[in-house]
């Protein structure tokens, strides 16, 4: 297949990890964080781990939004829809399953409201129009790469006049989740693998700081796996040259200044939130978005009644400490046992990309792919 | 014009919610602000394109949630 095949070819893997390999320091171990959910996904799905030495420590960090939504902002959203007789509650499919204090919105589903799951905003703003008796609330979230196409949506519903619509905002944004990682007293980074899809929107220049004020590089990757070793052995060139640079591994994607037009529609359309409650990591300053003034007939926070629920994550889950990579998913207490895809507790279990699910479905192998190597020698 | 069911929106493979799904397609013709694209397994969808326009058929746009964010070179 044209534009994969040539990022998956083994031969080019093994002589990026010879390459790595060859510039590892001896009795040093590195600790990279990918900061992105699709790239945690992308490493345990093609075993990424497998092709590097054992001093590089991958640790995943918190770029999976269903991962850090907290469990009241899904009581909020099923509470306005029960309250709503008339309401149509429309989410991408994998909130489906995000437990919240009362249940997922599956569970709301089936103790009757009308929840449904779309593709892309576009489909639930088309739900209004073609539903003119009902009211159509789109559950908004994910980072910069997701909040384009909110904005889009809302700029056409304005232009349009759709009055039955509203958006229920929980979008985020990459680079507080970063500082709050950085600012954790728990974690000792080297550098970061920066996330590819986020920075097709913003660009590369907002981590400009992780280089300069923390001296740490940053290499924005793809998703294929060589992508991902590439960008790796970049952070380890940097690391052994004692430089400490944002760097541009998916060139063929980012350009230096993002996209100034998705930019401009979310500038249009959302202003950032004073705080922002993120699982794991607690409350950040101006770490989210809500609808801007301009939109404010569109804002479901306005147009109805939020409870403002605030539930504490189940005691047994360590979603937090995973979140911000302080434990393996495989070291929670309830991982894979109390814990699974089927019956999530934590959120890191219910998105293929958080880092629970991810390992639970591909790591395993992985993992036993490691030791056959060391068994055989090989 | 190929639709995603909900069954599908659950495989693990896919998480519409974070921008690793975003996928390159190649314009095939315009409808308005939006355009038909066409993915490399020969499914198509309605694109909008408002955030990288002008695009002509033939060129390629990295589309997330039905929405193209950047143009490929």
């Amino acid at each position: 297949m044209r534009y994969v095949d040539e990022y998956r070819d083994p031969e080019l893997a093994r002589h990026l990890a010879d390459r790595i390999a060859a510039r590892v320091e001896p009795d040093r171990h590195y600790k990279l964080m990918e900061v992105c959910g699709g790239h945690t996904h992308a490493i345990y799905r093609y075993g990424v781990h497998d092709y590097l030495p054992e001093s590089i420590e991958l640790v995943h960090g918190p770029g999976c939004p269903v991962c850090v939504i907290p469990m009241g902002r899904i009581d909020d959203a099923t509470a306005i829809a029960e309250a709503h007789p008339e309401m149509i509650l429309t989410c991408f499919g994998d909130l489906m399953r995000v437990p919240g204090g009362r249940g997922s919105f599956l569970d709301a589903r089936a103790r009757g409201a009308d929840i449904r799951v779309v593709y892309s905003p576009l489909d639930a703003l088309r739900l209004a129009v073609d539903n003119p008796d009902r009211h159509v609330m789109f559950y908004a979230i994910g980072f910069e790469t997701t909040a384009p196409s909110t904005a889009l949506t809302l700029q056409r519903a304005k232009a349009d006049g759709v009055g039955n619509f509203s958006v229920f905002c929980n979008h985020v944004t990459i680079i507080p989740a970063i500082k709050a990682i950085l600012d954790s007293p728990d974690l000792r980074l080297d550098a970061f693998i920066g996330p590819g899809h986020v920075s097709t929107v913003i660009g590369n220049r907002p981590y400009e700081w992780i280089a300069s004020s923390e001296q740490m590089p940053i290499v924005v990757a793809g998703f294929e796996p060589l992508d991902l070793l590439e960008a790796i052995a970049m952070i380890i060139d940097q690391l052994s040259d004692r430089r400490a640079e944002v760097e541009n591994q998916y060139a063929r994607v980012v350009r230096d200044e993002g996209n100034p037009v998705a930019l401009r529609a979310i500038a249009d359309t959302m202003t950032l939130r004073p705080w922002f409650e993120w699982r794991g990591l607690g409350s950040i300053n101006h770490s989210a978005l809500q609808l801007s003034e301009r939109y404010a007939e569109f804002d479901a926070e306005l147009r109805f009644d939020v409870p403002g629920v605030r539930v504490a994550d189940p005691k047994a889950c360590q979603c937090g400490e995973v979140l911000k990579g302080v434990l393996k998913p495989w070291e929670c207490k309830v991982f894979g046992t109390a814990c699974t895809p089927e019956t999530p507790i934590g959120t890191c279990m219910v998105s293929s990309e958080g880092a629970c699910a991810a390992y639970y479905n591909f790591g395993k192998a992985s993992r036993q792919r490691v030791e056959l190597k060391v068994k055989t020698g090989a | 014009m190929s639709e995603r069911s909900e069954l599908q929106q659950h495989e693990p493979d896919i998480c519409i919610t974070c921008g690793d799904v975003a996928v390159p397609l190649v314009v095939v013709s315009l409808d308005g602000a939006d355009a038909v694209c066409r993915a490399d397994d020969g499914g198509t969808e309605l694109v909008a394109v408002e955030l990288v326009a002008p695009v002509v058929p033939g060129d390629r746009v990295l589309v997330h949630a039905r929405v193209a964010l950047e143009k490929l070179t």
